[in-house]
């Protein structure tokens, strides 16, 4: 799996243990039904420790920590602050997490579903997106994972052999080639060749899939209800 | 009152000040312009023997250049993005010291640094200015480091940066969010 190469008008990559892709959902899926097209949703899963250190909570204190300076501090701080307000204006609860998670069979599960269920990818972003930053689920087992698929009324029962198989090799695919092409984070929005981070671009993205008409926007955190 | 935490060698800085003084227009409030030095990397050069953490903050850095470059030539600028490495710290502590409202001095204090290329560290250029826009200065030292610490102490980690109150907004893509604060504040 190429990941600047689709079908689709627009690629769109989420990690679910990411605060900022928990809040890009709504408002890609809103432009998604705007604009009668079907993307292309796919998994990167973030190597956080690798550029923002780490740090491992017990009871909302921190514990353990590493590789952290005062102002990566405040910039992850901050990250939880600003994702917590959107979260909120969408509807949603954003609890701080205990750990850094590995996300990678939840992961999984958005590439299972947009190959093979298609329709019900909106359904699986939110059976686990929510009740994850809710602290409801510990996306790691795979029975977890598989419950948050039948939750979205898709047919688990192939799931365990995709994790096992084609799915990863495809997830790990994209995690091998990610910085060749440019992506460092998420949520991230391939247009053709261009490769946007953040969901502040979707106001470009709507303005170049609907023919460039009027003056270009500029970037802009919509608030999506 | 905006609380706006810039540097005249940002270029996100650069790009964020008519969205921001817009929105100050249209909702009727000041802003305070105040000094904020952001690390403003050359690009990495890629190795040969590079750690993942080397990858992502190069990768990072070019993605974010290629972008700020982008909006940019959205908006029809002709940007020369090295102006970015041009150190501006005499013109931050400047800042800090006028009196009044400087907006204006930091509109044309922008446009002198990415569009004339002007020296905007020379004392002669700060004075007419700062003349030009009808400000006074202070005559005590401003130090800048000091400052920083404060801001840091307040939770900043880069630039821009505004407060609305205890709000923080790091970036001009809170716009939104900052006018529908901002109008609910004016209704209550």
């Amino acid at each position: 799996m190429h990941p600047l190469k689709t079908d689709s008008p627009l690629i769109v990559y989420l990690d679910v243990k990411s605060p900022y892709a928990f809040v890009s959902v709504k408002p890609t899926l809103a432009l998604e039904r705007e604009l009668g097209l079907e993307f292309d949703w796919r998994p990167y899963t973030l190597d956080i420790p690798s550029y923002l250190g780490s740090a491992r909570k017990e009871k909302g204190a921190v514990v353990e920590s590493s590789g952290r300076s005062p102002k990566i501090w405040n910039a992850i701080r901050y990250a939880y602050k600003d994702a917590r307000r959107y979260a909120e204006q969408q509807g949603y609860i954003l609890k701080g997490t205990e750990k850094i998670w590995d996300s990678s069979i939840a992961n999984m599960g958005i590439l299972f579903v947009n190959l093979y269920f298609r329709d019900r990818l909106p359904q699986y972003l939110e059976a686990v997106y929510p009740p994850f930053w809710r602290r409801e689920l510990d996306i790691e087992d795979i029975d977890v994972v598989k419950g948050c698929l039948e939750n979205a009324e898709v047919d688990s029962s192939g799931f365990d052999d995709f994790v096992s198989g084609n799915g990863k090799t495809m997830h790990d695919q994209i995690l091998t080639h990610r910085f060749d092409v440019g992506m460092y984070g998420v949520p991230t929005y391939v247009l053709g060749e261009e490769v946007f981070f953040g969901r502040e671009h979707l106001p470009y993205i709507r303005w170049s899939l609907t023919g460039k008409r009027g003056t270009p926007p500029d970037v802009c955190n919509e608030l999506t209800v | 009152m905006i609380t706006a935490y810039i540097d005249f060698k940002s270029l996100d800085c650069f790009l964020a000040l008519d969205p921001i003084l817009r929105l100050a227009e249209d909702c009727r409030v000041n802003v305070s312009w105040q000094p904020f030095r952001t690390k403003e990397r050359a690009l990495p050069t890629q190795v040969a023997s590079e750690s993942v953490t080397q990858s992502h903050h190069r990768v990072r850095t070019e993605s974010e250049r290629r972008l700020q470059r982008h909006y940019a030539d959205l908006r029809g600028l002709d940007i020369d993005t090295s102006r970015a490495q041009v150190d501006t710290s005499a013109a931050l502590r400047w800042l800090a010291g006028l009196e009044g409202d400087s907006s204006l001095f930091v509109k044309r204090a922008f446009s002198a640094h990415w569009i004339d290329q002007t020296d905007i560290n020379d004392s002669a250029v700060l004075q007419e200015l700062t003349a030009d826009c009808e400000l006074s200065i202070r005559q005590e030292a401003i130090d800048l480091d000091s400052l920083e610490s404060q801001a840091v102490a307040r939770g900043l980690f880069d630039a821009p940066t505004f407060f609305i109150e205890e709000h923080m907004f790091m970036g001009r893509a809170h716009i939104p969010l900052m006018r529908q604060l901002l109008t609910d504040m004016d209704c209550h």
